[in-house]
């Protein structure tokens, strides 16, 4: 279970996150869907300490941290206990799809090599790139390079896996793939937060939308409810957007 | 003029050789020096560090901004008497001036090589997307392992370049260290041309040794470069498929 309580960031005078709180509980697949600019990645990140909240708590898996007042050793432990799914993939540029996987299989987990190895290459088959495993990051597509992040972050077997817009970055022609492997990930049963702009993939996958705009979950619930019968004005027009079939005349 | 002296030119070839342990000594320990330094300074200035970043952009612009010759004299003339004043005062028997100059030789050669280095992996650290850092701490590698093992060997790789250019540099500026009665090899040239008056004799053996360190320093950093050459870079062949999956 997550716990997000009393979240607040600030980038300067510009209020990002106001005051969230949020409980996610296990198993959950949460899409975090709504305009740019409006905190969805900030709230991601602020779960795992890549950005550090101004004031509130996390808690994850039975560790609590204080946005304030948190320790070098708790952040490890709780970054250990997420992972993380990047926009623009982050595979680490000097290793290889296998070694992506087992760095930190064996520096955070503590496995051994042959272990690690191992688990990467069951993680690798699962996203259909066993035959990838020894190539380096720059000889793989976007689309593969985003499958190697996905099955980086399952082998760590965390608690949560967090992804961040993980086909914003890719070309039509690859966002299916990698949704694919995302959905798979969702079928093993394993809590994830998704931000993201696919609003049929989001619907489609998660069992809980939430909509967010200006640092504020302005609704929560079933993809259903969501998309079709929303409470919130703004949520109303966001989704009317969706909802209307453009037609273009020519 | 007299003619091309080619006995004395192999002789003071052969003596100004005896020099080159002197000027390998002061290009190999600042240069050494000057990598976890410049490493130290690129990190606090990239951090923006407050009273640090502000400090070592000044020292950058001193050490960099000014001839090496001034500094040279500076370190030379002003240091040791700095420092008799100091010990003066602190009423300990040391004579400052029994201090052999290759120690300030050393100094300043390793006070501006550090701050070329630090631009170098300023430059370098900077090259690398933060990304690869956040995604080290994100699979839950510490801070120092996410930067020891991730960023730092593609940080390594993008500044060597720059590195061969300083050790280049830095060798060539050894032999301004006779300056301060070093005798390194164009202090041992210099002494031979001076007192026989052949000077293009000597100075083309100096110019000789010199280009020969030079191009071996320059050779070496090549050597390293496709050493460390990893498979990993853009637009190298990678040596996929030579392991087999282990499934």
């Amino acid at each position: 279970m997550i716990e997000i309580k009393n979240l607040s960031k600030s980038f300067g005078s510009h209020h990002v996150i106001r005051d969230i709180s949020l409980t996610i509980n296990d198993k959950e697949v949460v899409a975090l869907i709504g305009p740019s600019g409006t905190g969805k990645t900030t709230l991601l990140r602020c779960i795992n300490f890549l950005t550090c909240g101004d004031k509130g708590e996390i808690s994850m898996g039975g560790l609590t941290v204080d946005c304030r007042k948190h320790s070098r050793y708790n952040l490890l432990n709780l970054r250990r206990k997420s992972a993380m799914v990047f926009q623009n993939y982050n595979l680490f540029q000097n290793k290889t799809a296998l070694q992506n996987i087992t760095e930190g299989l064996i520096y955070a987990k503590g496995l051994k090599k042959p272990e690690a190895e191992k688990r990467a290459c069951v993680e690798l088959e699962k996203v259909g790139l066993a035959d990838r495993a020894y190539d380096y990051p720059h000889r793989l597509s976007g689309g593969q390079q985003q499958r190697v992040a996905i099955a980086r972050a399952m082998a760590l077997d965390p608690e949560v896996i967090l992804f961040d817009e993980p086909t914003s970055a890719l070309d039509p022609e690859k966002v299916g793939e990698v949704l694919l492997a995302i959905k798979r990930v969702a079928r093993e049963g394993i809590t994830m937060i998704i931000v993201t702009h696919e609003l049929d993939f989001a619907r489609n996958v998660a069992s809980r939308i939430l909509f967010m705009d200006e640092g504020i979950i302005l609704e929560d619930g079933a993809p259903d409810e969501v998309f079709q019968t929303p409470k919130n004005e703004r949520t109303k027009r966001f989704m009317q957007n969706y909802n209307n079939d453009f037609i273009y005349n020519i | 003029m007299a003619a091309f002296d080619v006995r004395f030119f192999i002789d003071t070839f052969l003596i100004a050789l005896t020099g080159i342990p002197v000027t390998l000594i002061l290009s190999v320990i600042p240069f050494l020096i000057a990598i976890p330094l410049g490493i130290g300074i690129a990190f606090l200035r990239l951090k923006k560090v407050i009273g640090a970043s502000q400090l070592f952009a000044v020292y950058s612009s001193f050490a960099l901004g000014t001839p090496l010759i001034i500094q040279i004299y500076l370190c030379y003339y002003v240091l040791p008497k700095a420092l008799a004043e100091f010990v003066k005062f602190l009423g300990i028997g040391i004579d400052i001036y029994a201090i052999d100059p290759i120690f300030y030789a050393l100094l300043v050669f390793t006070f501006n090589t550090t701050a070329s280095m630090t631009e170098t992996f300023r430059s370098a650290l900077n090259a690398v997307d933060q990304g690869q850092h956040e995604a080290g701490l994100a699979v839950g590698l510490s801070g120092f392992r996410s930067f020891s093992r991730i960023v730092m060997p593609q940080v390594f790789l993008i500044a060597l370049p720059n590195m061969a250019t300083t050790a280049v540099n830095l060798m060539k500026g050894t032999s301004l260290a006779f300056v301060m009665a070093v005798h390194d090899v164009m202090a041992k040239a210099r002494i031979e041309g001076i007192y026989s008056y052949k000077n293009i004799e000597s100075y083309l053996g100096a110019f000789i040794i010199f280009f020969i360190l030079c191009f071996v320093t320059e050779r070496l950093f090549k050597l390293l470069e496709s050493r460390l050459n990893a498979p990993w870079r853009k637009g190298n062949q990678a040596k996929g498929g030579e392991v087999e999956v282990a499934l």
